[in-house]
């Protein structure tokens, strides 16, 4: 008890190390849940894409519009995420990644390379 | 079934549709990829083709498996008050099931036509 009074009272935020695998972690759910709520939206769009010719265009221009596009690159980074997330709770189940080192690089490999796929199919649809 | 049990197969479940999940999802990318021209005719053709409307139509199932495992963590993680807690997760529910049922409807109109 004694103890607890000498703790520093201020609060460093800099000095607080947020875990990169918590990190990781927390954007695996938000990601998950942002495709879950954007369902009735992406099968909207996939209904109207096998109607006919005319709705599938339609369906295209949709997502050609400058919001949709960007709120589809950013289910694009949601769907990657948990995609190459996913990959490491799999390979941390199989005790193939464990230990603080392992944690961290590959949650760190998750969190870039999930923001590095949009950023890719952005270049490339752009080059 | 105890609770404890019912826990672990909710979790082979979420495992077992993860997997599927990813490697559809690869699927889908690559088969994409390959079609010649992204057009109405090549696109309908590939959704309702006989080995890929099943294929797609198991993404489904297994994508609400998926879903609805992790969302009942989502809220059961979060949400503490008991009544909201159950309003939320029927709510899902519901939507999950609604949600199924018109990507039946429109993968079944899609085979037909």
């Amino acid at each position: 008890m004694r103890q607890r009074k000498i703790r520093p009272v201020y609060l460093n935020l800099f000095n607080i190390r947020f875990p990169l695998a918590a990190i990781a972690s927390i954007l695996h759910r938000i990601a998950g849940v942002l495709l879950i709520i954007s369902l009735p939206f992406l099968i909207y769009l996939f209904d109207l894409s096998l109607h006919d010719a005319d709705a599938f265009d339609k369906a295209l221009a949709i997502t050609r519009h400058p919001l949709i596009c960007l709120y589809l690159y950013l289910l694009l980074w949601a769907i990657s995420h948990h995609f190459v997330a996913g990959i490491r709770y799999f390979l941390v189940d199989l005790e193939l990644i464990s230990g603080k080192q392992a944690s961290a690089v590959s949650a760190t490999t998750v969190v870039v390379s999930g923001l590095l796929i949009p950023v890719i199919v952005f270049l490339g649809t752009v080059l | 079934m105890s609770r404890r049990v019912q826990g672990l197969r909710l979790w082979m479940w979420q495992r077992v549709s993860a997997l599927y999940l990813a490697l559809f999802l690869l699927y889908i990318v690559i088969s994409i990829l390959m079609l010649e021209q992204f057009d109405y005719p090549q696109w309908h053709a590939w959704i309702s083709g006989p080995v890929n409307s099943i294929i797609i139509y198991i993404g489904f199932l297994m994508l609400f498996a998926h879903a609805w495992v992790g969302i009942r963590d989502v809220i059961m993680d979060y949400i503490h008050s008991i009544v909201l807690r159950s309003l939320t997760l029927m709510l899902a529910g519901l939507g999950f099931m609604v949600c199924l049922l018109w990507l039946s409807r429109v993968l079944i109109k899609a085979i037909l036509t």
